[in-house]
């Protein structure tokens, strides 16, 4: 089942929290919507699930080719999971992973056997076969967000959207969960929308992401694309740490400099992430010396706060551990930095306000 | 360590103190009173204590204290969780202003409540000619005493229920409908078990409210023995007669009613503290 949205927008009162979003989603994947705070994704998605209404006639939402702009949360048929798991407090955990089922009327509700058959088969999945009698408090966050989502998957949604489904738990519950939930999504294999705020998770969880901000699209793309290119300034920001250089553009050439030379050539600003910058003791034309402020070396990688001697501006590198040990850096000592991968953005593709 | 124990006692003093007049209060102004009334029903002996509720004109007023309640607590009922409903779960306009009336009849004197509903249904009122030329009979029989009784009890199903569903916001109640779950299955099984506890409490305050109303029904009634006496309006008319005995004996029926409310109202909150505390475990 695929889901196509288009020309969507959406106010509330004179705030307007979505613009005109276009966005398709094919049929069995898993897509990541991402972005600040506030930037439109539960909206979005609630939109998707039909718990909120576009701005009339504003856009469409089709369903493999069934428009359910104005279908009912009940037709559309989605497993939808809340940010805050929302699970019914006065029931065990098998009636509310049950509840989907037996709320169908008679006719097309299964047998009791059936019901506590898929049930179980649910529990399993999730991994809380031994939890069925337990209510949601006697759980921790972790179990309630497995209930959730096996609750959720309990009808056979035609499509499952969940709300930062990670977004209250710790760092490695965090971790342990999302590779699970890509482990069910290839198992299971439905369309799949979900939001998170959290860049490593959509990329590591996503086939694709659509980072969002102030209402808007500002790329789509797969983890690499958007890593690798991103389409502009916001959206390299968003996705990884970034160091920021002040120079001028040269022949088609930026050119890191602080002198007063080439006073008439525009300005720009680049942008280069901590692992494209190469560290050495030796000086060379196009270097720039720091001094190195602060190392911390933990796990595979080295991060290196440095300061630039002519400007005092604070630049952020990483190497490998291998080249760490190399180069047998100590604090308050000078080394060179040279810039690996400069981008610079055009001015259409700076952040808007 | 010494200043601690100099502090710690006088707090003890202070702290006696403040009970034992909480305490001679409660004897003089609720112990008290709540004797006598036994004292006096049973002062001609438990035979004339039963037999005051043999009286004719005491059972019709029992028996109309009884209808009364019974229709006005369904109906509080509905429109309790009607009102909270709307309030806490829809956003709509004029929702202030729904808010302001729920809390009209507690800030209305009674007196005023029964007279409003003279001024419109009696013989002079605005629609006493139509009623009057239909044959139909409101304010004297036993419709007003009704609307009277509903419109000083319609505030305590509502005031309980509105707070309690606010905290609770609607995300269970959405899970449920993605899940499929219509209104009436959403509202069976997941917002009733949600509010049942203070659903029940409102409707006792409801209820004792009902039994013991004396202004608004005293307004509408007439005081017609045997027709459109409450217990309270027949207490009334029993002492104005010197009928002591009588007059007190149903008083301690109206007595043992509000401690059988007040015992039903402590459970009540016992029981939902410990679903609180459990909730609170949850987070
Ligand atoms: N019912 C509503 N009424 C008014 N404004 C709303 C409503 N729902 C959302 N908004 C506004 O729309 C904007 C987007 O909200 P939304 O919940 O979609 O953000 P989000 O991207 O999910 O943020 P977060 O990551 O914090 O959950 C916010 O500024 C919010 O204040
Ligand atoms: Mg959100």
């Amino acid at each position: 089942m695929s889901i196509q949205i288009t020309n969507l927008t959406k106010t509330f009162g004179s705030f307007t929290a979505l613009k005109n979003i276009s966005l398709t989603v094919g049929t069995g994947e898993l897509l990541a919507l991402l972005g600040p705070s506030g930037c439109g994704k539960t909206t979005l998605l609630r939109i998707i699930a039909g718990l909120e209404t576009p701005d009339p006639g504003s856009g469409a939402v089709i369903f493999h080719e069934e428009d359910v702009t104005n279908s009912g949360v009940r037709q559309r048929q989605v497993g939808f999971v809340f940010q805050h798991y929302s699970l019914f407090r006065h029931m065990n955990i098998f009636d509310n992973i049950a509840f989907g089922l037996n709320v169908r009327p008679r006719k097309s509700r299964p047998s009791k056997e059936e019901i506590s058959q898929r049930v179980h088969a649910l529990l399993k999945l999730v991994q809380l076969e031994r939890h069925a009698a337990l209510y949601p408090r006697q759980l921790s966050g972790g179990q309630r967000q497995r209930v959730a989502l096996a609750r959720s998957l309990a009808v056979e949604p035609r499509i499952l959207l969940l709300d930062e489904p990670f977004g209250a738990l710790d760092a490695k519950v965090r971790k342990d969960l999302r590779r699970w939930l890509r482990r069910l999504h290839e198992e299971i294999s439905i369309t799949s929308v979900f939001v998170t705020h959290d860049q490593d998770e959509a990329m590591e969880v996503a086939d694709r992401i659509v980072v969002m901000n102030h209402g808007e699209i500002e790329q789509i793309g797969t983890p690499q694309e958007v890593y690798d290119h991103p389409a502009n300034e916001f959206v390299y920001h968003f996705i990884g740490d970034v160091n920021l250089f002040h120079g001028r553009l040269e022949e088609g050439k930026v050119r890191i400099e602080s002198s007063e030379a080439g006073k008439e050539k525009p300005e720009v600003v680049a942008y280069v992430r901590p692992h494209e910058i190469e560290l050495s003791r030796t000086a060379h034309p196009e270097a720039i010396a720091a001094r190195v402020q602060h190392l911390s070396i933990a796990g595979p990688v080295a991060r290196i706060q440095l300061v630039r001697l002519d400007t005092n501006q604070s630049v952020e590198a990483e190497i490998t551990r291998q080249l760490y040990d190399e180069l047998q850096l100590r604090t308050g000592e000078t080394v060179y930095v040279n810039l690996r991968n400069l981008r610079v953005f055009r001015p259409e593709e700076r952040t808007r306000p | 360590m010494k200043t601690m124990t100099t502090a710690s006692n006088e707090q003890g003093w202070t702290a006696r103190l403040l009970i034992a007049a909480a305490v001679l209060f409660l004897l003089v102004f609720l112990l008290l009173p709540l004797t006598a009334v036994f004292v006096e029903a049973f002062r001609k002996g438990v035979g004339a204590y039963f037999k005051s509720f043999t009286d004719p004109y005491a059972r019709s007023a029992i028996k109309l204290t009884l209808i009364v309640t019974a229709t006005v607590i369904p109906l509080n009922l509905l429109f309790g969780i009607t009102a909270s409903w709307a309030i806490t779960k829809f956003e709509f306009r004029g929702k202030g202003l729904l808010l302001t009336l729920i809390d009209l009849p507690f800030a209305v004197s009674p007196i005023v409540a029964g007279l409003i509903f003279v001024l419109l249904f009696g013989s002079r009122g605005w629609f006493g000619p139509w009623l009057k030329a239909h044959d139909v009979q409101i304010i004297f029989a036993l419709p007003g005493i009704i609307l009277a009784t509903l419109f000083v009890t319609f505030p305590f199903v509502a005031r309980e229920l509105i707070p309690l569903m606010q905290s609770q916001g609607t995300e269970e109640e959405q899970a449920a409908l993605v899940l499929g779950a219509g209104g009436w299955q959403i509202f069976r099984k997941v917002t009733l078990p949600n509010i049942k506890w203070g659903l029940l409490y409102g409707l006792i305050l409801c209820n004792a409210r009902a039994i013991g109303e004396f202004g608004a029904v005293s307004v509408v009634s007439g005081h017609i023995r045997g027709q459109t006496n409450t217990i309270p309006l027949h207490i009334e008319i029993l002492y104005n007669e010197y009928n002591f005995a009588a007059a007190f004996a149903m008083a301690s029926l109206l007595t043992l009613l509000a401690v059988a409310t007040l015992a039903i109202r402590s459970f009540i909150e016992w029981k939902t503290r410990r679903e609180q505390a459990a909730a609170l475990g949850e987070i």
